[in-house]
């Protein structure tokens, strides 16, 4: 791995995270305020997040596995905010409502 | 109020001040890198770095011990047995830590012999205070523990918090063990070192939090039982299912097999996973309350809490966590970047929240308002940042050319060090310590004065307009 | 819906714990084995009496050390009761002068001062601090430099006189000498080669 090569996939590691978070917050707040802008956002800051595990897999000097760990993981960010969400609602609703 | 619940205050009094002796040794650690010769055979950088992580850990578990002694009562509806002993184990935790720094800062070492370990250091990162009072530390920690499950058993009542604070506590005392060896093989030495600091502050204490975040959101937002437990639950199985073998990430290059860099890796790799979770709850909360609460600085300290742990453990430890890349960061200034921001977000802004709630309470406040915990808030936040983001530079500098270009001998060592960029990052983060160093100055006005600046105004406003108050 | 029941959960949180822990353990045996002394990773004591190098293993795809030709320490080689002692006070001494606070050790400890995982390797020794003490061997200017850093600085930035006895300082060579043939998985990376930017 060249010194350049090192800074680049640093840098891109730690914006797929970030992306991930701002994919979590957007869609939180689009959910809070009904705001299909917000929700609308939350998508494309998932799609900036994939688009970095693309450009990870495809020109990183990563080994293949850690490649593949990328790109799952990136599969499994995008259910997190939703089904977190619905989880949370649910559990927030009155017992009696549960069947 | 509980003399369990005064007890905590006084934990958060001195849980407080010893983040101010964090702060001074932070600001005296990140001098030397811009002064050379700063204090040489005075007090060189070694003692003032060491004091500022130790303060860090105990002022941190001062902030825990004090949480579990404020609402154990209030879970369990009585006053915490054997109160009294807790009360002399406080004095004597204050008086151990107030010898051990003196004697680290006016003795500071001595012969290489058990004796010194025994008396003056041990010499192994967080844990350098000798023997006798790390046998100090295991009786406080015994006491504590007797305190809250003999409060628990007394009461028969053994709620799903208490059950895992009380299950945790068995292995965040019995890894505390690991202070008192001295083994030769470097190898050895620090595969049990970082059971103790790896399951520590990834895995126990993040149960320990946990279990406090549980009993204040009971507290700020009237959250039911039944869902932070539930949600206790979850973040236990996450937190330990995938921190566990996450210790696997300080197990590259120490001489262990090699299969620990596809664990390590692998597990790290997935810690940010149930971080994102915790922000989606965070937003929620926030969302559904609006942020109304009676407690804004605690409200908002959480949300700190949920978001600092996501960006400093989360991003940033992702960041350099895989080991192709790991190989050039490890011991850099990028470690202590992320290390700065994931304590800070982790453990740091929960306590604080804590000690909010609990002096609205113990100052009978309705509404906990004002501005200087808003500028405390602000000032800590981006004083931290701040320096997160220099060290950031400087790490990524170091990496560059003392590691990836220069082959990490003293040569490439001194000339990373003297990289523009190194220095400049270096600078930065000395002048946002000071930005952070104000906030807790602000905090600590905040801290005394919450509740009786409005009275001290009340009589204020009255002498000026010539009636009673 | 059982995923709202706090018992799921606790379930869930108890059993992956408890399989985590399993595995950890028995990780642990076979990572004691490795890294014990004479054990695959880390040599006995006795490898402070050898030539220790650090080369590129093609097959390995990694830097891996290299244990030679007799090199004893001071002109005397030890047998492994006097190793073990030697490198015992080393690490005492270590622990003693508190030198994980201003240096690292596998890249563990603090960052004011160079990594020492492979400083007995360091090419500085022979360009810089054997001129400088008029020693013969690198060993006696290790030593020298130990006992009066202030009499040899090679940059601004000095290291403290930490009132080092003759044979303290020796015991640490030997432990610095011992640590650089440990199997790092190759940390740090391409020790003493400087690669360019391409």
């Amino acid at each position: 791995m060249t010194p350049s090569e090192l800074l680049a996939t640093s840098l891109l590691l730690g914006l797929f995270v970030l992306l991930a978070g701002c994919y979590g917050v957007l869609y939180c707040l689009g959910r809070l305020g009904h705001s299909v802008t917000m929700l609308r956002s939350s998508y494309i800051a998932y799609c900036l997040q994939a688009l970095a595990a693309v450009v990870i897999a495809a020109s990183t000097p990563l080994e293949l596995w850690w490649k593949i760990l990328v790109v799952a993981s990136c599969v499994v960010y995008l259910p997190i905010p939703p089904v977190t969400w619905r989880y949370l609602e649910s559990l927030h609703e009155p017992k009696e409502q549960h069947s | 109020m509980f003399r369990s619940q005064q007890l905590a205050l006084k934990y958060f009094a001195a849980a407080v001040t010893l983040f101010g002796i964090m702060v001074i040794a932070g600001l005296l650690s990140a001098t030397y890198y811009l002064q050379d010769g700063f204090l040489l055979n005075k007090l060189d950088f070694s003692v003032a770095k060491m004091l500022h992580i130790d303060t860090m850990i105990i002022w941190l578990l001062m902030g825990f011990i004090g949480a579990v002694y404020w609402f154990l009562p209030i879970e369990l509806e009585r006053e915490t047995e054997g109160i009294k002993l807790a009360e002399l184990m406080f004095w004597i935790f204050c008086v151990a830590v107030a010898v051990v720094a003196a004697v680290f800062i006016f003795v500071q070492y001595g012969p290489a012999t058990q004796t010194t370990l025994w008396l003056i250091n041990q010499g192994r990162k967080y844990v350098e205070a000798p023997r006798w009072a790390a046998i100090g530390v295991v009786l406080v920690v015994l006491v504590f523990m007797y305190n809250v499950v003999v409060t628990a058993v007394k009461a028969k009542r053994i709620t799903g918090i208490m059950a895992v604070l009380m299950v945790d506590l068995v292995p965040l005392f019995a890894l505390y063990l690991i202070a008192f060896p001295a083994i030769t093989n470097m190898s050895e030495d620090l595969y049990w070192w970082w059971w103790l600091v790896h399951l520590w502050v990834e895995a126990t204490w993040e149960i320990l939090i946990g279990c406090i975040m549980a009993l204040a959101l009971m507290q700020l937002l009237g959250t039911s039982r039944r869902i932070v437990e539930t949600w206790l639950y979850i973040e236990v199985a996450l937190v330990l299912g995938t921190g566990i073998l996450g210790l696997g990430h300080h197990y590259f290059w120490i001489g262990t097999p090699s299969y620990w860099l596809a664990i390590g890796g692998f597990f790290s790799a997935l810690e940010p996973l149930p971080l994102l979770g915790m922000v989606v709850h965070a937003v929620y909360d926030a969302g559904t309350h609006r942020m109304k609460t009676t407690n804004k600085p605690a409200f908002y300290w959480m949300m700190a809490e949920a978001f600092g742990n996501f960006l400093g453990a989360g991003v940033f430890g992702f960041m350099m966590t895989l080991p192709q890349i790991n190989l050039f960061t490890h011991g850099t200034q990028w470690t202590v970047s992320h290390g700065h921001f994931a304590f800070w977000g982790a453990y740091a802004c929960g306590v604080l929240a804590v000690i909010y709630l609990a002096l609205q309470k113990s100052r009978n406040l309705l509404q906990v308002q004002g501005t200087a915990w808003k500028w405390s808030f602000a000032l800590l936040n981006i004083g931290m940042v701040g320096m997160v983001g220099a060290l950031l530079v400087s790490g990524i500098a170091q990496a560059f050319y003392e590691r990836a270009m220069g082959g990490s001998t003293l040569q490439a060592f001194m000339e990373a060090q003297r990289n523009p960029w190194f220095v400049q990052g270096m600078v930065m983060r000395l002048v946002f310590g000071f930005v952070f160093a104000a906030g807790y100055a602000v905090l600590v006005y905040d801290l005394l004065t919450l509740g009786k600046r409005r009275l001290a105004e009340k009589a204020l406003g009255a002498r000026v307009m010539g009636g009673p108050a | 819906m059982y995923a709202a029941d706090p018992a799921f959960w606790r379930a869930g949180a108890i059993s992956s714990t408890a399989v985590m822990l399993v595995v950890l353990g028995l990780l642990t045996v076979d990572s004691l084995a490795t890294i014990r002394a004479g054990g695959t990773n880390v040599p006995a004591y006795t490898v402070i009496n050898q030539q220790i190098g650090y080369e590129f293993d093609a097959e390995a795809h990694r830097y891996r050390p290299v244990i030679g030709a007799e090199q004893p320490l001071f002109g005397r080689a030890v047998n492994a009761e006097e190793a073990e002692a030697l490198i015992r006070k080393g690490k005492l001494l270590i622990q003693s002068r508190n030198c994980i606070n201003c240096h690292t050790f596998f890249g563990n400890g603090a960052y004011y001062a160079p990594d020492l995982t492979k400083a007995w390797l360091d090419p500085a020794w022979q360009q810089m601090w054997i001129p400088m003490t008029q020693a013969t061997t690198r060993e006696e200017a290790i030593v020298a430099f130990l006992m009066h850093p202030e009499k040899y600085p090679t940059w601004s930035r000095q290291m403290p006189n930490l009132n080092l006895t003759e044979e303290e300082a020796k015991a640490l060579v030997a432990y610095l000498k011992w640590m650089s043939a440990v199997e790092t998985n190759g940390f740090p990376i391409h020790f003493g080669h400087i690669q360019t930017n391409r």
